[in-house]
């Protein structure tokens, strides 16, 4: 079946390295670019779903067999390595900002963690040769190995020839740069925050796991039965009001966490210390700033109420993104929401706006592509610096 | 119109920003995409070409920054490239003056705007970085980043930003002009000072061909550079008067022998000589609001009936008490001689703002009673708002800005830093703030100068006596930390994994000190937050000892808390306390303190105080 009519990808944010161009980068190329300020169609397809934007560099897969279908900006070697190895652990894998990896494995049930890149990139049987320096698309894309496409539910597995076979990843917790996790057999999600992860089951359970020192990054209690870095569940993440969650958002350059549950609410939770004014209120209560305590921040998942401008609350927020120091939000009435920095445009709000303290609601004027269908937003996304709109051909609503 | 000390300083950012971009060429040149595609924007004269040696340099020479991300490192390049650009087209200043195209204003200002937001990027990325690691495991490439795109940051201002021309003159200039023209400078001066000291204090200003060695030499520059121009505006004010604009030049002249002729340490003498205000200026008062009282004091010899040998067989003597290694030691008089105590005084608050560019300097405080504490935390500010906000009130100091951002810009992002003691409103003038544990004095090459490290550190002192777990690898030279506070600032019940010399500079300090043989009574602290405490004890001596009351409800000198509440239910805990055996002193100026390794020990300012700990092994 095919798709009709074409998606676009709105831009705006940091793009020091042309990673929101995604036009051939000969064309354009004069000196440095400058960030984009507001939202800008940099792409369009018939089909686009998934965005991974790095530091430096953007991926776009499609939701056809979650197949990759453009890349902006300059990739790390080790990222170019890593997808010429495999696509699909690149796809999925995991990169904290303290350099952990993590990648998962639904044949095994198993969440293996590394010390580096390198180290996922040795266990896969890669190692770095001459033609490795350069990392051109082109060579990465000539000498991929044939395609390997598994289905959605399979995203995560593949039974690569260098990826290791269950007996191979039973654990193995005394290997300093390895360490297996079983037991997990059907994560969905599996995302990378500053200091550790957090990953999703189809149930809507969250296991959160990490460094210790930020024990708000995992939104439960450390205790020896449920060690900081183990991967464990989030107890008040199963019990919310408005269903279980179904999706997490996280950025691993950022201390905040955040998930959406069945009934479109949100929750977020992290370490405020490590986040700019603008993002640090989210976690306060507000009665309890009113009275000046100030001190004691919630380091348990805490629901966020966006409101508009005349003070109504928003509700039914059906997608969330998170950068380094910013969320982006879209609700089911097709509107989107940022709040925190905006010094590289991240916000989309326009260069005179350095950042804002409370949800402000972007505004936005759809191409309507000519042909005279309605637009509307399918996804948000965001990257360290940046936040991207995916919009389509907008869909009866029930 | 330049004075030596400017060309210099310029000269040594041109040289850092063409260095940055020889190092990164090797990426400028391997990524065909960019270099192929990269030739000039027709505005701009030709950028400057990676230089020709990068083939040679294809081994992968990238002299630390390999581990960052290539694309950051190519990015920072970029900045460098484009920093040497725009010096090359800004107006008059001939550095390569074959760049004839000159930008109009709007776009260079864009273009300045540009760099620094892309730096900022790279250093709020490396900053991101220390945050995400363990402390001693940053790896060095992100410090260097940050260092590097400091460097930039400070090129920028300096090349691209700063207005030498000190515009004595002009008194029938119309004032208001005059003044904001000053007012922008002194905000340049401030941006320059931050982003390298934030350089030297977050990222320990890594790197090899740079580094701190840079930091110092630009700091050493900038002084100079603003002496003179202080010198230059004095003469001014003071020619002024009588005549026109060209006497003005003239004042400047003996400025600029002196510094030519000068190595460190006979500039310092000169400077002494012509400008030796604080000597008639206030010391620090002495003014102690508790004094508590000492109960088994400490002996104490004199550094003359002390020589090494003798020293170094005080190692071997037996305590007093039997229990194993060396007994805590009073040294008096060693330091003497040292210029802090005498030509350089300490206790002159005028004396150490001439050594901190008028108390520009930024450092690193805490603030909070101890670090034990609840709501304690760490802020950077300027060495001048110290002084006035936390030390001595009647220091003039006019802060220029409360809280300085860890990011280096100013303006854009005015973020606070991201500390524990934010989340406090700032209603609490009455918090304490301590320079503790900082390295200040490599921070501060000057002040080093100041102090000689004690012959004493050069014996051969003997490992823990009951834990050979704590004993660390040698250090090539002793480990320098100043302690400057307020009086009434703690230092908690704890023990460190080196011997130390413990020196009294200014004021009075009240030390206690456990034998290592008592550690399971000092109710060492575990894990907490993740990070480990063990060597800090559970026990708050100035409350259990009635000093000080506990804020809350429980009075008990144990934290209390999830973990501390559990442990409280022993009882009887504090009887056994006050059962252990210690010693105790109070540190007079001039006096040293021999610390032992694996003693515990509890440190109280008394008055204003400044002490210098070295630590050896």
């Amino acid at each position: 079946m095919k798709p009709h009519g074409t998606m676009e990808l709105y831009a705006t944010g940091a793009n020091h390295s042309l990673q929101l161009h995604f036009a051939k980068q000969e064309e354009i190329y004069q000196g440095d670019a400058d960030d984009l300020w507001k939202f800008t169609c940099v792409f369009r397809h018939r089909d686009i779903h998934t965005i991974r934007s790095f530091d430096s560099h953007t991926i776009v897969y499609q939701k056809r067999n979650n197949r990759f279908i453009a890349k902006a900006g300059r990739a790390p070697r080790g990222h170019n390595a890593l997808r010429f190895v495999d696509e699909n652990i690149y796809r999925t894998f995991a990169e904290a900002n303290n350099g952990h990896v993590a990648v998962y494995n639904s044949e095994t049930a198993t969440i293996t963690e590394y010390a580096t890149i390198r180290d996922l990139l040795r266990d896969l049987g890669f190692h770095y040769k001459p033609k490795h320096v350069s990392w051109e698309d082109e060579l990465v894309k000539e000498e991929r190995p044939k395609d390997c496409r598994p289905s959605r539910k399979e995203q995560f597995a593949c039974g690569y020839e260098h990826y290791h076979a269950y007996h191979e990843v039973i654990p193995r917790p005394t290997l300093v740069l390895e360490v297996s996790y079983t037991g997990f057999p059907d994560i969905v999600q599996l995302l990378a925050h500053s200091t550790g992860f957090a990953a999703l089951s189809s149930t809507g359970e969250v296991y959160t796991w990490g460094d210790e020192r930020f024990v708000g990054c995992l939104g439960r209690e450390v205790s020896d039965e449920c060690p900081a870095q183990y991967p464990s569940p989030v107890p008040l993440l199963s019990q919310l009001p408005t269903g279980p969650v179904r999706h997490l958002s996280i950025s691993p350059t950022s201390s905040l966490l955040a998930c959406l549950t069945a009934g479109n609410d949100l929750y977020i939770w992290g370490d405020p210390r490590q986040l700019p004014p603008s993002l640090r209120t989210l976690f306060f209560d507000q009665r309890r700033a009113a009275e000046g305590d100030w001190h004691d921040y919630n380091d348990s998942p805490v629901p966020v109420v966006i409101t508009d401008t005349d003070g109504n609350e928003v509700d039914g927020i059906v997608d969330v993104a998170v950068g380094t120091e910013h969320i982006i939000a879209l609700t089911d009435q097709g509107e989107v929401y940022v709040i925190g920095q905006n010094w590289c445009g991240q916000l989309g709000l326009g260069e005179e706006i350095k950042w804002v303290t409370k949800w402000e609601k972007v505004p936005l004027s759809l191409d309507d592509g000519g042909g005279g269908t309605k637009k509307e937003i399918k996804a948000v996304a965001a990257g360290p610096w940046a936040s991207f709109l995916i919009v389509g051909e907008q869909e009866k609503r029930m | 119109m330049r004075t030596t000390s400017t060309s210099k300083l310029i000269g040594l950012c041109l040289s850092a920003v063409q260095q940055i971009i020889q190092e990164c060429a090797y990426f400028a040149n391997a990524e065909s995409a960019f270099s192929s595609s990269s030739p000039s924007p027709p505005q701009n004269a030709g950028p400057p070409k990676p230089p020709s040696n990068v083939d040679s340099s294809r081994g992968l020479r990238l002299y630390g920054l390999e581990g960052c991300q290539e694309p950051l490192v190519e990015l920072l390049c970029r900045q460098a490239s484009r920093i040497l650009q725009l010096y090359g087209t800004s107006s008059g200043d001939a550095g390569s003056s074959d760049h004839a195209s000159l930008q109009p204003g709007a776009e260079r200002e864009k273009a300045i705007a540009l760099v620094k937001r892309r730096l900022e990027l790279l250093t709020k990325t490396a900053y991101g970085k220390f945050y995400a690691y363990m402390y001693k495991e940053v790896p060095a490439c992100w410090r260097q980043l940050y260092t590097d795109a400091a460097i930039l940051r400070f090129a920028v201002l300096v090349l691209l930003e700063f207005n030498f021309q000190a515009d004595a003159g002009s008194k029938e200039d119309a004032d208001e002009k005059e003044k904001e023209r000053r007012m922008k400078r002194k905000m340049i001066v401030d941006e320059m000072v931050k982003t390298l000291d934030l350089s030297l204090i977050l990222a320990g200003a890594a790197g090899q061909s740079r580094g701190r060695k840079w930091v110092d030499e630009a700091f050493a520059l900038l002084d100079d550079v603003l002496g003179d121009m202080s010198a230059v505006t004095t003469a001014a004010a003071a020619g002024g008067a009588k005549k026109g604009n060209d006497d003005e030049q003239e004042g400047e002249r003996p400025q600029k022998k002196r510094r030519l002729s000068s190595s460190p340490n006979t500039k310092d003498e000169v400077i002494k000589g012509i400008n030796d205000t604080w000597h008639n200026t206030p010391s620090f008062s002495t003014i102690e609001p508790f004094t508590p009282p000492v109960k088994n004091p400490i002996s104490r010899v004199s550094a003359e009936s002390l020589s090494i040998e003798a020293f170094q067989s005080h190692f071997a003597k037996p305590r007093p008490d039997g229990n194993p290694g060396p007994a805590p030691l009073i040294i008096t008089g060693l330091v003497d001689h040292w210029p802090a105590l005498t030509t350089h005084p300490w206790n002159k608050p005028a004396y150490l703002l001439s050594r901190t560019l008028s108390g520009r300097r930024l450092v690193p405080v805490e603030i909070g009673r101890s670090y034990v504490d609840e709501g304690w935390g760490q802020k950077i500010i300027s060495f001048g708002e110290f002084l006035s906000k936390y030390i001595d009130a009647s220091i003039p100091y006019t802060p220029s800005s409360s809280n300085v951002s860890p990011f280096l810009s100013s303006s854009s992002s005015a973020q606070p830093q991201p500390s524990s003691s934010d989340l406090l409103p700032e209603k609490d003038n009455t918090q304490i703030a301590y320079l503790a544990q900082h390295p200040l004095f490599l921070q501060l090459p000057r002040l080093r100068q100041d102090i000689l490290i004690p012959d004493l550190c050069y014996t051969a002192p003997p490992p823990h006596p009951t834990d050979p777990s704590q004993d660390q690898p040698e250090l090539d030279s002793p480990q320098l930390n100043a302690w400057f506070g307020p009086p009434g600032t703690i230092t908690p019940l704890h023990t460190d994994p080196y011997h130390n010399l413990l020196v009294q500079v200014v004021g009075r300090k009240y030390v206690r000190l456990y034998g290592p043989e008592q550690t399971v009574r000092m109710r060492p602290r575990g894990k907490e937050g993740g990070v480990e405490m063990g060597n800090t004890s559970q026990v708050d001596v100035g409350v259990v000892e009635g000093w000080d009351k506990l804020e809350g409800d429980d009075k008990e000198g144990v934290k209390s808390g999830d973990e501390g509440g559990r442990e409280n239910s022993e009882m009887g805990w504090e009887e056994d306390f006050n059962n252990v055996p210690f010693v105790d002193c109070i540190l007079e100026p001039g006096d040293t303190l021999y610390i032992p390794i694996g003693w515990w020990h509890y440190v109280r300012g008394l008055s204003v105080s400044f002490s210098v700990s070295f630590w050896w092994n």
